[in-house]
Formats: C-alpha cells, structure tokens, sequence
C-alpha cells in the first residue's frame, strides 16, 4: 500500500451536443441514443484543444490536492488520442504548468486511469515519488467516425486528473488485464507517406474506432461481474461493504448488466455517462472528481473502479478515500527531483 | 419428461425486463418481443450460463426458433 489521493480535478469543452443535434446529420434519433446507451449529450471540442482541456484539469487537481506544480515528482497522463504523435501530452501539461519534473503517457485505452494506477503505486512504492499527476485527457471526437451512427454517438471529450500522494492505505487491491485481441475496438495510426512501406496497415480502413459491439458488451459485462467478485474474494471485503463503485462510462445497459449480475445497490454505483458519454480514459477520473465535488465521499470511504476497453484490457482498483493524511500539502525540500 | 432446448431458451427470454408476458413462438422475432441488439446479446449470455455453453457473441438470431437452433448447435459442437 502506497498512495492516497489527494485531490482531483477536470476540465470538459464547453459546447454539449445534443443527441438531437446528432440527428440533423445521421440517420439516429433521441430515443434510439438514449434507450441503447443512456447518452443524452456529450461535451465535444469546438475552440478548445486537449492541451487546454488537460492543462485545466490538472490546476484543478492540484488546487484540489493543495500543491504546487514544483512538488510534483512525475507527471502521468492516460491517453489514446494526444494531440500530437510525440512530445507526450504529458509533456504540454509539464511546460504549461511551469513543473519541472519527468512526464511521460501511458495508453491503457479506456482502462488508462487505473493502469496509470499502477504505474504511480510502482514509482511511489520505489520511492522515486512523492507527488504524482495521473492525468487522463482524451479528444475521443478525433477518432469518432462522424458519418457512422454506430459509434459517433457514444463518444465525448474531456480531461480529468488526480494528485497521488505517498503514504496512505490505497491500493487495497490493484489488478490489470489484457487479452490480446487487436481487432474487436481498434483504430488505426496514420500510415504516413513512405515511399518504402508496401504494406500500409489500416490504410484502406482509414483512423476512425471501429468496434465490434456485440463482443465488447459481452466482454464489458462478464468482466465487470468476475473482476468486482475477485477484487472481493482477494480483499476480504465484501461488496456490501464498499460505498462507492465508479466503473468505465461505455454503455448505461453495460454498467446495469454488470450492476444486476453483481446484485449492487445501485445509490452505490455512479453514473456520468448521459452528459459525458465515454471519454475513455478520462471516465474514471471524471467520475470521482464529481464525487468528490459533490461532497459524496467520505474520508474513509471505499471506492472500487473498474476500467475495461481496447486491447482488450481491464484494470479493476479497489482505494480508501483519504483526501488529507498528516504531512500532506507541505514541499519538503528536492530530495526526489532527478 | 426434461425440458426442451425451445421450453428452456424461453424460460430465459421471459426473465428478461418486460418479457415475462410475451407469448414465444418459434417464428416470434426477438425485435416484435421487444429485444434490441444488446438485449440479445443480454439473452444469448443468460443462454449461456442456462446451458453452461459458450457462444459466439457475434451470433445475431432474428427470432426464438433461430436461437433454439443456435443454441442446439453449440451444445452439439462442444460435445463433439
């Protein structure tokens, strides 16, 4: 056991489009939406870049944290749609915060954040940080085929953060997952222009999602059922016993599916996805920065996340909500600046 | 007498949300009975911890006889 966290924070394009708006330009309507997947609208970026989206959700988190940019020891961010191929998004955030430690991404598709968990719990645990960013920050609107209503639909944009400070009783239990499948949710890199590659994998497919959508359902549900009954069966704790449940925002019917195999009280189990719709890795966060804000968790309170996208990865979290442990807030000098 | 494959995969879709009063047929379309894809999908999963079979998730039957079939296919595929 490593890390509490500190603080969250996040930042979603201003402009919400409707399910109607959809509705001028595919051949879609609200009832469909929202009967099949619980979105009424999604934030989408208009004037705003990532950068700005990121950069906002990080001060957020910081300020929620009580740190400065300068007490960070590493800077983390979860995505699989940066703004740019390299540097790493995490990369913009370091610059335009004015922090001056190591930053890198992680892509951990929609199961990002709590592979970013992991990653964080590794570096804390090493003791090569004390104060990590794990930022999530996806532009899912760049990867949404606009013209298809079967996958258009379902995606937002947003960031969302979280300061990870050492000590404290999190994780109680970390798991992540990959079954290799590079087929069932992929979307293809841009072939650039060699005049070498004969092969130009995705070309004619171009870089839009694709997904199976049958398959990732099924996937999603016995998932959540199965990882949730280990997270309980290796902890000890029974899911009774756990307040809060923030799982993946793909589909309200996934997260029902999963809720009603499991037998949740659903007042324990989260909801964002009408006006976020999935913004994959930024889900999770997301979702606990509007916990958080709505004074809903409690010091103390057991939060279970689970995360599960392309890949096909799980990443299932089981931490204490510990937003202030002694110590916290205070920069104790540069003893772990590389 | 041991439950038909068509008695048992109705026994299932009837457990389903709002289809505990439809009257099954075997030519009954899943969509007439109210079930949409993921629905199906939801039904096709129930099946298989019914039957204790494992089924493509991509398999699409349009209406209850085509996923009696299904679902007797598999079975004989997975004792062979």
């Amino acid at each position: 056991m490593s890390f509490h966290i500190m603080g969250t924070g996040s930042c979603l394009p201003e402009r919400q489009v409707t399910n109607d708006e959809l509705s001028a330009f595919l051949d879609t309507d609200d009832e469909w939406i929202s009967t099949r997947t619980g979105i009424r609208s999604r934030p989408v970026c208009t004037t705003e870049t990532l950068d700005d989206l990121a950069l906002g959700a990080a001060r957020r988190a910081l300020e929620s944290a009580g740190i400065a940019p300068a007490d960070l020891d590493y800077i983390v961010c979860t995505t699989c749609t940066a703004e740019r191929a390299t540097p790493a998004q995490a990369c913009v955030v370091q610059q335009r915060l004015g922090a001056t430690c190591p930053a890198f991404d992680i892509n951990g598709a929609c199961a990002g954040f709590v592979f970013g968990l992991d990653v964080v719990d590794g570096l804390i645990s090493a003791g090569r940080a004390r104060h990590v960013l794990l930022l999530s920050a996806e532009k899912m609107s760049r990867l949404a085929d606009w013209t298809d209503r079967s996958t258009a639909v379902l995606f937002g944009d947003g960031a969302a953060a979280a300061v990870l400070g050492a000590g404290g009783d999190s994780p109680l239990y970390l798991r992540c997952t990959t079954q290799g499948d590079s087929d069932v949710i992929h979307a293809w890199a841009p072939c650039g222009n060699s005049p070498f590659d004969q092969v130009k994998p995705g070309h004619d497919e171009g870089t839009f999602m694709k997904m199976r959508g049958r398959e990732v359902f099924k996937f999603a549900v016995t998932h959540i059922a199965s990882q949730m009954q280990r997270l309980s069966r290796e902890t000890g704790i029974g899911l009774d016993d756990i307040d809060h449940f923030v799982f993946h925002q793909a589909n309200k019917r996934i997260i029902d599916a999963g809720v009603e195999r499991l037998g949740l009280d659903p007042e324990r189990v989260t909801y964002t996805i009408d006006h976020t719709a999935n913004v994959s890795s930024a889900c999770i966060p997301l979702t606990l920065d509007r916990l958080a804000a709505a004074g809903r968790l409690r010091a103390g309170d057991l939060v279970a996340m689970f995360g599960f996208g392309s890949g096909l990865v799980t990443g299932s979290c089981l931490v204490r909500w510990q937003p202030r442990l002694p110590g916290d807030g205070a920069s104790d000098g540069d003893e772990m600046k590389n | 007498m041991a439950e038909s494959t068509f008695d048992r995969v109705v026994k299932v879709l009837k457990e389903q949300d709002g289809l505990e009063n439809v009257d099954f047929k075997p030519e009954t379309t899943l969509e007439e009975a109210g079930l949409d894809s993921l629905a199906t999908v939801e039904a096709v999963m129930a099946c298989e911890d019914e039957f204790g079979i494992e089924i493509d998730p991509e398999s699409n039957p349009k209406t209850v006889g085509e996923f009696v079939e299904l679902v007797d296919k598999t079975i004989a595929a997975q004792q062979a």
